[in-house]
């Protein structure tokens, strides 16, 4: 089991995605058959039965080491990982094993069937025999907790170019239901005909992001507007009676919405569209982060479903009757769009609104309030352009509204778990409120490493107060802290949370007492109008 | 006998602080890094390799005394000696004897024999206050020479692709624990200044060192390629490392046991190399001074403490009175 461990700990630590799909593709052009298999399937997002939760394994870990479960804890503070955590709590392996990773995977798939005595003796001696290295891999199939690092999308690439075949080809067979006991290698990576034909996506055309000023790109007339929107992008595919939805990092999203696969008889054989998929609460628009939270759910119960309702905002149709309508310019494709099915006000399928504008100016000041409305900012596409592969030319352009802003003060610094221990990185930050200092952010990104070496020499020598790895600070540094979005929330004590935030700059001017306020953020809050993008009609 | 206050560890029979943090009138050193080591005091008091390094790093006006381990001196009947702790080169206990009761305080440590310090020796004592950096049950060491194993093999790798090895180390200590146990048939070794500038100093000491060439010099890129450059942490993402594209960076210390660690950006490689003890280490030294009162700093003080007093110890975190 050291090479399929060894693979997983590399692609982890590969510096680059270059990097991850070298070790990736060494791997499989050199490894026996079932080592490969079982490496795409753990890959791919395919799990064993969980054996253990991660607070059994502690336990677990506990009684072998001799370790009390309260100093576990405390270590797994320190690696952030439990499967890691366990992994080197335990004493060296007495003799290391040579069994093959097909036969772990036997024996982990017999021990459900074991009474609960004899299956902890049975992991205890594997622990004995397997090293460090190997039991964080082994920990993590227990608890049925992997993380991948490495994009599916890479994936998908490397075995493509080990094996010649199309990308989506595999990347459908892959994500569908397969045992590596069941296939060979050749027969999964194999050029095959049919069984894709129906689900195949196209390749999605992405935009960049505008540089320059927009007047740049000329006469405003020859470009439409259109909301930038937080969800995921995805494409619905409707061929021979069924509907496949993919997302753009070759996902498959079909078993995930169940409410946009009853969309299946609201659209014509032969019909791709592009769009994106979106969450609300029947209010407003939620941020993207929730949907892919509940797209990461292994089963979705009713609860889950009900916590959030799903729409598609179709902006583009890629296939009309079977035909391939890419190279049509944008205005017959909208025309086609438009024509394709009924739009329900407030129904779950909808057409993505145009953002009228008569100048630049004019669409500058439309996007600033881009964030109000829950979007972040405008797309714009050139109305004569085709629907082209990948990022490429210079007809789809995303102009991005700026961040939502306020200065807060530095308040608390953390050494993050499992982070370079002896660093602060992760800082909380406060604005006023009757005369105190709110929590509001908490945020380890924006810093350049010089700022972030000066701002741990200022907490270590500003330290009030330390609670394990938190260090409360003289609050006397200002930073202006950008966000994407700002929501109500009951759990904290600010009333508010901030999303997506980033330290933007670091005021050393400004004195503490300066900073903002509560008020501030709570007016912000009320005044997000997010019903004005059309999408959802209230009652 | 000695008491934790924030200006240090503090005898005040004696009036010596040990590794304080702010100016005072005497000061025992344990070790040369500079956050036990600071400047200010109105006199010092170290092992005799610790003094040069005192005197580069500080100033050479300083009034510095150096004894050997095992000397002692008395001040007002508190007998001061100092004792191996292996962590770098001069690096000491302080044992402190008064009516009969003996304190000793660690100061960084290790039991490792790193082939540069005089290796950690325990000594007896009635009050053991040790620190506690890596005082967690994850944190045990593998063997040594594995991981000398381990860099040589990724300094041949790197060559073989044509990257340069730069590997970030502290530079005084862990650069010349590293520059002893290269494999020097592999290619040439170069460092950063401030290594160079340390590993002079301990020659003199009369440390025996492999050569290094200081860079930036006359030395062309296809040069560093062959080579392994060893540099301190503080340069991650300088302009000086940049200078050195196409380079892989490795980072040798304890801290690389957690993956979480090895991921931080810009690293491409972490050897786990620490010149403090480990659980086990930290354990063991424990129960080879026979001491029952435990006092524990720098680190994991915390839980330490607690598990040290679960196993029958008189434990505490060192910082109040004592």
């Amino acid at each position: 089991m050291k090479a399929i461990a060894e693979l997983f700990r590399s692609l982890d630590e590969s510096a680059s995605p270059g990097e991850q799909a070298e070790v990736l593709s060494l791997y499989l052009s050199s490894k026996p058959n079932d080592e490969r298999l079982w490496a795409l399937y753990f890959l791919s997002g395919h799990k064993l039965k969980r054996h253990m939760s991660t607070a059994q394994l502690k336990a677990l870990a506990g009684e072998v080491s001799g370790i009390p479960i309260w100093l576990i804890d405390e270590s797994y503070h320190a690696i952030g990982d439990v499967a890691e955590t366990a992994a080197l709590l335990l004493p060296r392996p007495e003799e290391e094993s040579t069994r093959s990773v097909s036969d772990w995977m036997e024996f982990l798939g017999g021990l459900p069937g074991l009474e609960q005595p004899r299956r902890k003796e049975m992991i205890s001696r594997s622990w004995r025999e397997l090293t460090v290295l190997e039991r964080v891999f082994f920990n993590r199939i227990l608890t049925g907790v992997f993380r991948p690092s490495i994009s599916r999308n890479l994936i998908y690439k490397t075995l493509a170019s080990i094996s010649g075949t199309d990308p989506a080809a595999i990347a459908h067979r892959i994500q569908g239901d397969w045992h590596p006991n069941k296939v060979t290698f050749a027969q999964l990576t194999a050029q095959r005909g049919r069984d894709n034909e129906i689900s195949r996506s196209y390749p999605f055309f992405l935009a960049h992001s505008l540089a320059g000023p927009a007047k740049s790109l000329g006469n405003p007339s020859a470009w439409q507007a259109e909301w930038l929107w937080d969800g995921i992008r995805a494409q619905l595919i409707k061929r021979k009676g069924q509907l496949v939805i993919w997302s753009r990092n070759e996902d498959l999203l079909s078993d995930k919405l169940p409410e946009l696969m009853r969309l299946k008889d609201a659209l014509p054989d032969g019909t791709v569209l592009d769009g994106e998929i979106l969450a609300h609460n029947g209010e407003m628009l939620l941020p993207s982060s929730r949907l892919h939270t509940r797209i990461a759910r292994a089963t979705l119960t009713a609860k889950v479903l009900n916590e959030m309702q799903i729409l598609f905002v179709a902006f583009d149709i890629i296939e009309s009757s079977g035909q391939d309508t890419r190279s049509r310019p944008l205005h017959d494709r909208r025309a086609m769009l438009e024509g394709t099915f009924d739009v329900v006000e407030g129904g779950t399928l909808q057409l993505s609104p145009l953002v009228e504008f008569d100048s630049w100016e004019d669409l500058a000041r439309k996007k600033e309030h881009a964030r109000r409305r829950g979007t972040t900012g405008v797309m714009l596409k050139h109305k004569g352009s085709m629907y082209q592969s990948a990022r490429t030319g210079s007809d789809w352009w995303k102009w991005k509204a700026d961040l939502f802003s306020i200065d807060a003060v530095l308040v608390y610094a953390e050494r993050a778990a499992g982070r370079a221990s002896d660093m602060y990185s992760l800082f909380t930050f406060a604005v006023w409120h009757n005369g105190i200092l709110v929590p509001c952010a908490k945020t380890s990104l924006g810093l350049t490493d010089e700022e972030t070496l000066e701002i741990n020499a200022f907490v270590r020598s500003n330290t009030r107060e330390k609670f394990g790895p938190v260090s409360t600070v003289a609050p006397e540094l200002v930073f202006e802290i950008g966000f994407e979005e700002i929501e109500y929330s009951k759990r904290r004590k600010s009333g508010v949370v901030l999303r997506n935030p980033r330290i933007l700059h670091w005021k050393k001017d400004m004195k503490s007492g300066s900073a903002g306020t509560l008020a501030q953020l709570r007016k912000l809050a009320e005044s997000l109008t997010l019903h004005s993008t059309g999408l959802l009609t209230k009652r | 006998m000695l008491v934790f206050s924030p200006r240090g560890i503090y005898c005040p029979t004696a009036d010596i602080y040990i590794d304080p943090p702010s100016p005072v009138k005497r000061a025992i050193i344990t070790h040369a890094h500079s956050d036990h080591a600071r400047g200010g005091h109105a006199h010092y008091l170290a092992h005799r390799h610790s003094v040069p390094i005192l005197r580069q790093r500080l100033g050479s006006g300083i009034s510095a005394q150096g004894i050997e381990y095992g000397d002692s001196i008395e001040h007002n009947g508190v007998r001061i000696s100092l004792h191996p702790a292996g962590h770098i080169v001069g690096s000491a206990q302080v044992r402190l004897e008064y009516q009969g009761e003996i304190w000793v305080v660690s100061g960084d440590y290790k039991l490792e024999n790193d082939g540069i310090s005089e290796p950690f020796e325990p000594v007896h004592c009635t009050v053991f206050v040790t620190e506690s950096t890596f005082g967690l049950p994850v944190y045990r060491w593998q063997e040594q020479q594995e991981v000398y194993n381990e860099i040589n093999a990724w300094w041949t790798e790197n060559q073989r692709r044509g990257n340069v090895s730069v590997l970030l180390c502290y530079a005084l200590g862990k650069a010349q624990r590293v520059l002893a146990h290269l494999d020097r048939s592999i290619g040439p070794i170069y460092a950063h200044e401030t290594i160079e500038t340390a590993t002079c100093v301990l020659r003199e000491n009369g440390v025996s060192l492999p050569e290094l060439v200081r860079i930036p010099g006359n030395v062309s890129h296809a040069e560093l390629q062959k080579g392994i450059v060893l540099a301190p942490p503080s340069l991650s993402g300088s302009p000086w490392l940049g200078r050195l594209y196409p380079y892989s960076l490795g980072y040798a210390s304890g801290w690389m046991i957690a993956q979480g660690a090895r991921q931080r950006p810009g690293i491409n490689k972490g050897f786990v190399l620490s010149d403090h003890a480990d659980w086990a280490g930290l354990n063991a030294a424990v129960k080879a001074t026979g001491a029952h009162r435990i006092l524990v700093t720098h680190g994991y003080a915390a839980p330490f403490a607690r598990w040290l007093r679960e196993n029958g110890y008189d434990a505490a975190e060192g910082n109040g009175q004592s």
